[in-house]
């Protein structure tokens, strides 16, 4: 019978793993897709958005595990300076959130929806202004959840009528991301939480190399 | 409510009813689509100065109850008033990118209302507003942006401010302010300042061409 205790040892041991396999694949993730618009931008000449909005969600998750690495694994910065669990805005909690609304960007991008492009990011400054102003930004947690779970339905939907590679990896990403984010640490469901952050990691490296292709000729209706 | 402040505000009344009806005059002239919708602005605004002077009685306390730092229904709907002006310069110009940028904005600055007694931010944000307005307004020589950025002065007076001011002060900006949104409005400001020169020399030119013709006969 496996005891509490083995349970905690392993949960810290996955975690910790999941750590280091983090940093290293999003170091790998963030160079590929900067070296992909760099090559795209000197080809074409323009910089294409949809590659710039995915190095962004990608470098605001970079960040976060960033943050993560440094709080758990090593002395350098300290777990409360993070803001990891606290529900305002932090070093932390500002990466997430960023990640969501440039996936809400993306979204509205991909579809074409020229008024709605800049709408997600209006509002995310204007919290963060909120923030700076008046000490609180009262509704940031709900507002990352209710935005992440949009931007995953709506690139989801994109996705699948328009037979895009891009927009259904975002969406796949941001699921399996957001249940890291939703599970807690402890316990045997942060074993779970452990295994989904390496799942989610290694996501990202075959679709940042460009092996995820569900659609092999992509554009639908 | 002090017979001052009470017969200021009906002047104020006064004046956005004949805002009211310069505009219906315009839109009757030419139903475009600004003037239909300065027609419901004007009337929005006349609506709102009633308002205004309803919540001063003393029965009313409901409605001028403030929930909150500093939300209260006429420093909202002096807010709202303000975001219309700016979502129609917004589409008015066709910068589609700020569509969603008043609304999304407004309800930010409606949150701080709620959480913080300072309303620097809000002041701030509408005063900018004011001379985004005025700039474009003297850019292109319209009178009825320059009324518009009156409006934004006009609403900002009833902002949450010391005693003496809302008492002495701010009722005399209003009327100040209506003023100057009616000669916009009325289209005074346009004939009587913003004079077209080059519409008006070739008026000037044809005249000059028919003197001449009928001399020649």
């Amino acid at each position: 019978m496996i005891g509490q205790n083995s349970i905690s040892l392993l949960n810290d041991f996955l975690q910790s793993i999941g750590r280091y396999y983090a940093i290293v694949i999003y170091s790998l993730i963030t160079i590929i897709l900067t070296i992909r618009l760099i090559k795209d931008k000197k080809e074409s000449g323009n910089i294409n958005l949809i590659r710039l909005l995915i190095l962004g969600v990608f470098g605001c998750v970079y960040w976060i595990n960033i943050l993560e690495f440094l709080a758990f694994e090593t002395p350098i910065l300290p777990v409360d300076a993070i803001g990891f669990q606290i529900n305002d805005f932090s070093l932390y909690n500002f990466g997430l959130g960023l990640a969501v609304t440039l996936g809400i960007v993306l979204a509205a991008y991909i579809n074409q929806l020229k008024p709605f492009y800049f709408t997600a990011l209006y509002f995310y400054f204007g919290l963060l202004v909120l923030y700076f102003y008046a000490g609180t930004s009262l509704i940031l947690l709900p507002y990352i959840y209710i935005t992440g779970i949009t931007a995953l339905t709506l690139q989801m939907y994109t996705g699948l009528k328009l037979k895009d590679n891009g927009a259904l990896g975002v969406a796949v990403f941001f699921a399996i991301a957001f249940v890291t984010i939703l599970l807690p640490e402890e316990g045997v469901i942060g074993v779970l939480d452990a295994l989904a952050t390496l799942i989610y990691a290694t996501f990202g490296l075959i679709f940042a190399l460009g092996y995820f292709k569900p659609f092999k000729e992509p554009g639908g209706k | 409510m002090s017979l001052y402040t009470l017969s200021l505000g009906i002047i104020v009344i006064v004046l956005s009813v004949f805002c009211l009806f310069f505009s219906i005059k315009n839109w009757m002239r030419s139903k475009i689509n600004i003037n239909q919708f300065l027609v419901f602005y004007a009337l929005s605004l006349t609506i709102f100065t009633v308002l205004y002077i309803i919540v001063q009685f003393p029965n009313a306390s409901l409605l001028s109850a403030s929930i909150g730092e500093n939300f209260s229904l006429i420093v909202v709907l002096s807010h709202i008033l303000i975001l219309i002006a700016l979502q129609f310069l917004v589409y008015l110009k066709n910068w589609k990118m700020l569509y969603t940028f008043p609304m999304i904005f407004g309800v930010i600055l409606l949150m701080s209302l709620y959480l913080t007694p300072n309303i620097l931010l809000n002041v701030g944000f509408f005063l900018a507003v004011f001379v985004l307005f005025l700039y474009d307004g003297l850019k292109n020589k319209m009178g009825v942006e320059i009324g518009l950025a009156f409006v934004v002065l006009f609403a900002l007076n009833y902002f949450p401010a010391p005693h003496l001011f809302e008492e002495l002060v701010f009722p005399i900006f209003r009327i100040l302010s209506m003023v100057i949104v009616l000669i916009g409005i009325s289209g005074i400001l346009d004939k009587l300042v913003f004079i077209d020169k080059e519409k008006e020399a070739k008026i000037r030119s044809a005249w000059i061409a028919k003197r001449v013709i009928v001399k020649e006969q």
